[in-house]
C-alpha cells in the first residue's frame, strides 16, 4: 500500500503535473528557453576557453626552448592535463558500478590508420638513423625550422593544447 | 636532386597520405574507422589511454621546452 505523499509525488511528476488540461502552454514556452540559455552559456564558456588557449599559445610561442619561461609555460598544461586525467579517471571509476559502459565503437576497420602510423614511424626512424640531419630531416628538425615563425609555432602549440583537451575529455568517459 | 629535397618530398607525401586516409575513412560509409573512431579505440582501455597521454606530454616537452 502506498503512502498519500508518494501518490501525490507521482501525480506531480507526470507530464502535465497539477496543471489543468490544455493549459500547459506556459510550460512549453519555458522549457526550450531554459535549455537554450544553458546551451548559450556553455557555448560562451567554450569560446572563452578557446580564446584563452589561443592567447596562452601566443605567449608560449614567444619563449625559447631550454629557458625557464619555456619550461614553465609548457609544464602548466602538462601538469593540468595530468591532474585532470587522474581526477576524471577516479570519478569514472567511482561511477562505473551505477552506469552503463560507453558503447563499444565499431566493427569498423582500423587498418588504414595502423598502416599510416607504421609508414610514418618507419620513415621517421629511417631519417633518424641517417646523418647528416640536413639531408635526412626528422619530424623534430622539420618542427625546428617551422618554429622560427612565431605564428606557426603558436598554431602548433594551440593544436597540442586541443589534442590534450581531447585526450583528457576521453578520460571522462565511462570505459567498458 | 639532393637528398634534402628527396626527404622533404617523402615528408610531403606522408602528410598527403594522412590527409587522404582521413578523407577516405570519412567517405567510406562507415566501413573504415575515422580518426575519431581510432582515437576512441586508443582511449578505450586504461593502459592505452595512459600511453597516449604520456606520448602527448613527451611531444609537448620535446617540442616546446627542450
Amino acid at each position: 500500500m502506498s503512502s498519500p505523499a508518494r501518490g501525490m509525488r507521482t501525480k506531480v511528476s507526470g507530464s502535465r503535473g497539477l496543471q489543468p488540461a490544455g493549459d500547459d502552454r506556459g510550460l512549453k514556452a519555458l522549457a526550450p528557453r531554459g535549455r537554450g540559455s544553458k546551451r548559450s552559456v556553455h557555448r560562451g564558456v567554450i569560446w572563452i576557453a578557446v580564446g584563452a588557449a589561443a592567447l596562452y599559445s601566443w605567449f608560449a610561442a614567444l619563449t625559447t626552448p631550454f629557458t625557464f619561461r619555456a619550461n614553465v609555460l609548457t609544464a602548466i598544461p602538462l601538469i593540468t592535463a595530468l591532474l585532470a586525467a587522474v581526477l576524471f579517471g577516479h570519478i569514472v571509476r567511482s561511477r562505473r558500478t551505477g552506469e552503463r559502459s560507453a558503447p563499444r565503437p565499431l566493427g569498423r576497420s582500423l587498418w588504414p590508420w595502423w598502416v599510416s602510423l607504421g609508414v610514418v614511424g618507419a620513415w621517421e626512424l629511417c631519417c633518424y638513423l641517417k646523418l647528416p640531419r640536413f639531408e635526412h630531416p626528422t619530424f623534430s628538425s622539420l618542427y625546428d625550422s617551422a618554429s622560427r615563425s612565431q605564428p606557426l609555432k603558436a598554431a602548433l602549440f594551440f593544436g597540442w593544447l586541443v589534442l590534450g583537451w581531447a585526450i583528457v575529455r576521453a578520460y571522462g568517459r565511462v570505459r567498458s | 636532386m639532393t637528398w634534402h629535397t628527396a626527404s622533404l618530398g617523402v615528408w610531403a607525401f606522408m602528410a598527403l597520405l594522412l590527409v587522404g586516409v582521413g578523407v577516405t575513412t570519412v567517405v567510406s560509409n562507415g566501413r573504415l574507422a575515422t580518426i575519431g573512431d581510432f582515437g576512441r579505440v586508443l582511449m578505450r582501455s586504461r593502459l592505452s589511454g595512459a600511453i597516449v597521454l604520456v606520448i602527448w606530454m613527451w611531444l609537448g616537452w620535446h617540442f616546446f621546452a627542450r
